[in-house]
């Protein structure tokens, strides 16, 4: 199910503003990629050009390519892209006017699947990957504001699996979360990385030492380093890694 | 999920959103058609008599009409904003806000019945002043909440700087915070005038309509509005046209205080 | 704050804006006494039949408001329809598909549509739509829709369809402003969700946009509603001002403002003129109660936040 995501020099841009300048990484299959940095290092702006989201921003512009698979996701419609790459956002974002079932099955739907044992089994598979089914089996019809923050963002995880991606970002999902939801969603990536190509955006880098197989560090738009947490937090190669990582930097 | 079954109901939802696009561009053509259509039959029909000096009555008594009701909206209007904005968080002013609103909202031609009610029966007569009156009983509501909005938008950085350099309150907000409010004051001020020069149903009780000079504010008068209005109903095809040169003269003013207004807006951002 | 002690100047300051406030309440007041004194011998003469009351015929002492009621209703209700599409259409289009470029443009353009006074809408609406109307619009929905009841009837030009499609119009810069206020307030995170599952602008819009944003543009319909019930001149010039209750739109009616602006100066008899009071206060209650019904729902929705 998961492919390696190939990113060949990336540059993004706001109006003139460059956000990103030239990114070239790997996010091998079945791993954890962490990417981290200080706020306002384009981290967001990077995971959101790998699903062509950047672009729907008003004057909003990017340029290089992407691979999946041997396609060029910039060349291909970005629906077809965004099927592939499932995404979660920072705060937890289900649709507050729908239930919980119906969250789950939005993508579905979306896609034209019209068969309801089709849909509600595939609504039961998603919300077992993100291990919120025994929380919510006997209230899959209620809406979604009775959940706990924790739940709805698990949802929200379980409604980007629901399409079956390749490829799922994670844009800090744990940020806005309580301490114990946040560990929920750590082991839920651990798990997840059997069957998805997982990108984590994280501002914790305890949290990205543990579950990162792979680990970026971003900082004013560009990726200073790559590497596995151990190489990346203990024997850093840039000068600019170990001063950000002994928070001599901004 | 089977691809090919995916990449199929992908041209379906693309071709829906493109009619779904074709249908609001429709809708937003729909919501301007009237304004250039009124705008080029008013323009077209109305300016061969554009300076005849059967105009000059009605305008007269139109400005007049109006610039007296702001004799009373401007400073009745600027009290209430001020209440409304220096007592606000009290109960009292969550009443007075929406008897405000609902004053500045209601039928206007309620409001024609009740100055009639009460100034015309007891003046005895149908006058400019009456119209003045019920122009100004839904101006003052309406300039009330516009000053108080743009108060809160804009000066309680101001006032709060004011009283921390120890200044007392009522001083605080009319010298600091009123100085700032001079150009907002005047584009609300100036909508305000917009709004009462095009009203009709306030007028039709209280000024009657008149075709002679105003003798005075206490006599019948002619003002644009009253004059389209019955030059429209009237069976005559001249005087039916001469209600669209009423309508030109009256949209030329209504943008002349749109031009002023942006252009007093446009010198503040700079 | 330092000093407990008021000062006295600020004392003073404050009564005197409290008396701007009680001169606001007072012109309130004067308007409500000056209805319900004014209809007080039409209420007690008719009691309620005055609003079922079918026939409305001065001349043989006969006042019935139901004709007023069902043309104001019916007139402002097409308004609202066709205003509600067209209207929600644009702010959609504005916020979710346009331009900045021409959405700056279209912005000022639709200023401009609120700023034309409604007895210019009037005089439009009776030498351009009115024969319009009678010439093509209205045949065409006979022959068309002629099987459904409302578009069957003689044709007149002015009427029913008339009224509310110069109210339609004039309610659009109200349903436009608020909706779109309330569609740029939509977060934009929820609408990420939506287009990161693939949904298109459409899709987006039918998932996200619209529920999130229902209650309040409910608010911004009634509003206008509201509104309509009560506008006279324009109304005037083009229903036909006959009270009559007809199921053809074609046909003419009357409308609770418009028989006031008519016959008020008019009114020969003290009931004749009590129970035109009577109408002023019906069309006072009503406009009232939409006008509170929609406070309270764009209120709600906004957090208090003063939208319009």
């Amino acid at each position: 199910m998961g492919k390696s995501l190939v990113v060949e020099s990336l540059s993004a841009f706001y109006g003139k503003q460059q956000i990103l300048y030239h990114v070239s990484m790997t996010m091998p299959e079945h791993q954890v990629t962490t990417i981290i940095g200080p706020s306002g290092a384009g981290k967001s702006t990077f995971v959101r050009c790998l699903n062509r989201l950047h672009e729907t921003t008003p004057n909003a512009r990017m340029e290089g390519s992407v691979w999946l698979d041997h396609q060029n996701l910039y060349e291909l419609d970005p629906i077809i892209v965004r099927r592939k790459v499932g995404m979660v956002f920072q705060a937890p974002n289900p649709f507050p006017t729908r239930t919980v079932f119906e969250n789950v099955a939005a993508g579905l739907r979306l896609n034209g699947i019209r068969n309801k044992s089709i849909i509600s089994e595939q609504v039961e598979k998603s919300l077992q990957l993100s291990s919120l089914w025994d929380e919510v089996k006997n209230s899959l019809h209620q809406p979604v504001w009775n959940l706990t923050r924790g739940q709805q963002q698990r949802l929200c995880i379980a409604r980007a699996l629901a399409i079956e991606p390749s490829v799922l970002i994670l844009d800090e999902p744990a940020s806005t979360l309580d301490p114990l939801s946040s560990l929920k969603i750590e082991e839920l990536v651990e798990e997840l990385k059997s069957h998805y190509t997982i990108v984590l955006v994280t501002h914790n880098l305890q949290q990205a030492a543990r579950v990162a197989d792979l680990t970026a560090l971003f900082l004013d738009g560009e990726l200073v380093e790559q590497g596995s947490p151990a190489e990346l937090f203990t024997r850093p190669k840039d000068k600019r890694t170990e001063d950000y990582l002994t928070g001599r930097f901004g | 999920m089977r691809e090919e079954q995916f990449i199929r109901a992908i041209k379906r939802r693309k071709r829906k959103d493109q009619w779904y696009f074709v249908f609001l561009l429709f809708m937003g053509f729909l919501s301007l058609f009237p304004l250039f259509s009124v705008l080029y039959y008013v323009v077209s029909k109305g300016w061969f008599d554009l300076f005849s000096a059967g105009f000059l009555k009605p305008t007269v008594g139109t400005l007049e009409m109006v610039l007296i009701a702001m004799v009373f909206a401007i400073p009745l209007g600027t009290g209430l904003g001020l209440y409304l904005y220096e007592s606000r968080g009290t109960r009292m002013v969550t009443v007075v806000r929406y008897t405000a609103d609902l004053l500045s909202g209601i039928p206007s031609i309620l409001i024609g019945m009740a100055v009639y009610a009460v100034v015309v029966i007891s003046t005895g007569t149908f006058s400019l002043f009456a119209g003045s009156v019920a122009l100004a009983t839904f101006s003052i509501p309406y300039l009330g909440r516009e000053i108080e909005d743009q108060l809160i938008a804009s000066t309680s950085a101001i006032k709060e700087g004011a009283l921390a350099l120890g200044a007392t309150n009522t001083r605080a907000l009319l010298q600091m915070v009123m100085p700032v409010m001079t150009r907002p004051l005047i584009v609300a001020i100036l909508f305000s005038m917009s709004r009462a020069m095009g009203e009709t149903a306030p007028l039709l009780f209280t000024t009657l309509g008149n075709h002679f000079w105003p003798i005075g504010l206490m006599s019948p008068a002619s003002t644009l509005s009253l004059q389209i209005y019955f030059d429209a109903l009237s069976p005559n095809s001249f005087v039916q046209s001469q209600a669209w040169t009423g309508a030109l003269i009256l949209i030329a003013f209504i943008i002349l205080l749109f031009l002023v207004a942006k252009w007093i807006t446009r010198e503040e951002s700079k | 704050m330092n000093n407990m002690r008021k000062h006295d100047s600020d004392r003073l300051f404050a009564g005197t804006l409290f008396l701007f406030a009680v001169l606001l309440i007072l012109l309130g007041l004067i308007m409500v006494s000056v209805m319900i004194s004014g209809s007080w011998k039409s209420i007690t003469a008719f009691d309620f039949s005055f609003l079922s009351g079918q026939i409305w015929n001065p001349l043989r002492h006969s006042y019935g408001a139901l004709p007023f009621l069902y043309g104001t209703f019916v007139s402002s209700l097409i308004g609202l329809i066709l205003s509600t599409v067209v209207g929600v259409g644009t702010a959609i289009l504005l916020t979710q598909f346009g331009h900045i470029k021409y959405v700056k443009i279209a912005t000022i353009l639709l200023d401009a549509l609120a700023a034309i006074p409604s007895v210019v809408y009037g005089l439009w609406g009776l030498f351009v739509l009115v024969p319009w109307l009678r010439n093509t619009g209205e045949p065409l929905l006979k022959t068309e829709l002629g099987a459904i009841p409302f578009f069957n009837g003689q044709i007149w030009g002015v009427g029913l369809l008339a009224a509310g499609l110069i109210l339609g119009i004039m309610m659009l810069p109200t349903i436009i402003t608020v909706s779109r206020k309330l569609l740029d307030n939509v977060p934009q995170d929820l609408q990420d969700g939506a287009i990161a599952l693939g949904a298109t602008r459409t899709e987006k819009v039918r998932m996200v946009v619209l529920p999130y944003s229902r209650v309040g543009i409910l608010g911004a319909v009634l509003l206008s509603f509201g509104r309509a019930l009560g506008e006279a001149i324009a109304v005037t010039l083009v229903i036909g001002n006959s009270p009559t209750i007809s199921t053809s739109l074609f046909e003419p009616g009357d409308s609770l403002a418009s028989v006031l602006a008519n016959q008020f100066l008019e009114a020969s008899t003290h009931l004749y003129l009590s129970s035109l009071y009577e109408i002023g206060l019906v069309l006072l209650i009503v406009a009232v109660l939409f006008h509170t019904a929609s406070k309270l729902l764009i209120w709600r929705v906004s957090g208090r936040a003063r939208i319009l």
